[in-house]
């Protein structure tokens, strides 16, 4: 590989990254297209690339988030549970799927993403009076966050077991198409759970590189990473992670929400066009 | 026992250097493997980007085994078994990928 080829893809990583850890998101979603519709790696070698990329994004910029105490570490552990059973199951199953049916799926997930970019998430509120079921109680879930003034903003977790089952497929999703799977994770924190959107995203975050861990130590052990596509894209995409958000922060959240969405449809394109047949954009 | 928030400030600030400290590790040996690739492909270039790129995946695994042990310390036997139940799952996510 020539040495353009590899700035161009360590660019790219990092601006992947950059963008996604913008909106919480690894850039697995924006990786496994680039990888296939402009690489042309076959959609299993961009998965296994992504896979490693995943897990260095969200050991990256896990440490921020665990310092300023926004990462629910025990709700991480109790819906870990789930997600890597997911991850398993995605595992055994992806022999059994044809690469055009994941191709759909991956479209899917990337028209679903662009939906949520539309959408606008209101602050969650002060705990409510709405007991909490009395598994989240047990396993002493409820937690606080520092709020302004050093004032602590208590939350509690509502209906794990829908969390739960929403883990589970973010964890078949993370294997099968090799994306940290934020896209569920963080809705189903805000919505099933109804953790402050801070909360969701910084749990999500940590849990992202647990569920990919055990897929990506495999792909790489087994040898059949392209190292040439794999050291620039997950050297570029800590960087894009760690930097990029820092720098999205000035942005305006609005206008980068339709950036995201246009590049989420743009590249759901040839992903459809792939899954129906019509034209062919991995190797 | 201290509450269960307070006590997992510690584990966080643990997780979170560890976390650090290997991703600053792992990123600068992906790194010095990646640039050595360019000027003469040997085999210690590609030593170091699979070195690398290991330490990464092995980075949330050694998080878990760091809850655990501080789970144990605090015999809270439940997170004990939650941890080492993800702990035994990631295992099985890595045995099932290395077989197909």
């Amino acid at each position: 590989m020539t040495v353009g080829a590899t700035a161009a893809l360590l660019i790219a990583a990092f601006l992947a990254a950059g963008l996604g850890s913008a909106l919480g998101m690894a850039g697995g979603i924006f990786l496994v297209p680039l990888l296939t519709t402009v690489a042309h790696l076959s959609f299993g070698a961009a998965v296994a690339i992504s896979l490693v990329s995943v897990v260095a994004c969200s050991c990256a910029s896990s440490p921020t988030l665990l310092i300023k105490r926004l990462t629910n570490i025990r709700l991480a552990i109790v819906l870990e549970i789930a997600a890597s059973l997911g991850a398993l199951v995605g595992l055994l199953a992806v022999g059994a799927i044809s690469e055009r049916i994941l191709y759909g799926l991956f479209a899917a997930v990337l028209v679903v993403s662009a939906g949520q970019m539309l959408q606008t998430r209101r602050p969650r509120s002060a705990p409510t009076n709405v007991a909490p079921t009395s598994w989240a109680t047990q396993l002493r879930l409820r937690s606080s966050l520092p709020g302004p003034q050093r004032v602590e903003t208590p939350y509690i977790v509502h209906g794990p077991g829908a969390g739960l089952a929403a883990m589970f497929g973010a964890g078949m999703l993370a294997t099968l198409l090799g994306i940290g799977s934020g896209v569920l994770k963080i809705p189903a924190m805000d919505m099933a759970l109804r953790l402050p959107l801070k909360v969701s995203s910084a749990t999500a975050n940590l849990m992202i590189g647990i569920t990919a861990a055990g897929a990506a130590a495999a792909v790489v052990i087994r040898g059949d990473l392209d190292l040439g596509f794999a050291a620039p894209v997950v050297v570029g995409s800590v960087l894009g992670s760690v930097l990029g958000s820092k720098v999205l922060v000035c942005a305006n959240p609005a206008h980068l929400r339709i950036v995201f969405f246009a590049v989420l449809v743009l590249l759901a394109v040839p992903m459809t066009l792939t899954a129906t047949g019509i034209t062919n954009v991995g190797a | 026992m201290m509450h269960s928030e307070a006590a997992d400030r510690g584990l966080a600030s643990r997780l979170a250097r560890l976390l650090r400290f290997g991703t600053t590790i792992a990123v600068t040996v992906t790194s010095i493997g990646m640039l050595a690739a360019h000027t003469s492909f040997t085999g210690a270039a590609t030593v170091a980007v699979v070195s690398g790129l290991l330490m990464f995946a092995l980075l949330p695994i050694a998080g878990l085994l760091a809850a655990v042990q501080h789970y144990v310390r605090r015999l809270d036997w439940t997170y004990v078994a939650l941890a080492v139940g993800v702990l035994v799952l990631v295992g099985a996510n890595f045995l099932v990928g290395s077989a197909s």
